[in-house]
């Protein structure tokens, strides 16, 4: 995964694999996905990324979970925001 | 003597990682916010056969949860500058084979609010992603988002023994 950050618009992207961006899938206002034509995701735009922060994980070159991370005093802890958007967007996607 | 450069403010110097491990599950304490960790992993036993019903990538994903604790320390030099300012970073785990070959990654963000100098964090893995049996490492860098400047925090080891049925 690679990770670029815009300080002044406070907006991070994650990209997890290359190839042409067919559509944009929005989550929440704050988080877009964009996909390719097969709905593979190619990476996440996380925006107000300051507050809003969260975790991705991957396996191999494929989102496997995305993961809201809340601050706590001294312990942060992720907990899950969406699974199972492994392979296609819309069919699999469960908000927990 | 010339003057001693400040340091900047978010640089990865001024953060360090204390310590590291996996473990099943753990639970804090919201009184004392004391963290409790049960059953500690280093090592994991898998039946041979369950290697051979890998799936298409060669990775077999055994289900079972588990967590990654770390706990982070804000290093402060007053002479330089305080606490005051809100420092973000990247936290990069990468779960890295025998063979050297990378089965997952992780990436979330740490936060240091002004004043907090010690920060633990609890990721939460559904399953183990595992190719071939031997030593795994969970490789943890931190990388400032600005700078793009990365070190590496630690390494959790995890052995992965194959066990004959």
């Amino acid at each position: 995964m690679k990770t670029s950050y815009d300080p002044v618009a406070d907006a991070k992207y994650v990209r997890i694999k290359t190839g042409k961006i067919a559509k944009t899938v929005e989550i929440f206002p704050w988080l877009l996905l964009d996909t390719n034509s097969k709905q593979e995701v190619l990476g996440v735009e996380i925006l107000n990324a300051s507050q809003n922060l969260v975790s991705v994980t991957t396996q191999g070159k494929r989102l496997r979970e995305i993961g809201l991370v809340s601050l706590e005093e001294h312990s942060s802890e992720s907990k899950p925001l969406l699974e199972g958007i492994e392979t296609t967007i819309g069919t699999q996607m469960q908000l927990t | 003597m010339a003057a001693r450069k400040p340091a900047k403010k978010d640089s990865l110097s001024t953060v360090q990682c204390v310590w590291g491990l996996v473990c099943s599950l753990s639970s804090i304490d919201q009184q004392r916010n004391n963290i409790s960790l049960f059953n500690v992993l280093d090592q994991l036993n898998v039946p041979k056969k369950e290697f051979e019903k890998r799936g298409d990538e060669g990775v077999l994903i055994v289900p079972m949860q588990h967590e990654i604790v770390l706990v982070w320390r804000r290093v402060i030099n007053p002479a330089l500058y305080a606490d005051k300012d809100r420092m973000m970073f990247d936290i990069r785990i990468k779960v890295v084979d025998p063979r050297g070959e990378q089965t997952q990654e992780i990436l979330f963000p740490l936060v240091f609010e002004p004043g907090k100098r010690v920060m633990r964090t609890r990721v939460q893995n559904q399953s183990f992603h595992l190719s071939v049996p031997g030593e795994y490492s969970y490789v943890v860098t931190i990388e400032a988002t600005t700078t793009k400047e990365r070190k590496k925090a630690c390494e959790i080891p995890l052995f992965v023994s194959e066990l004959e049925s």
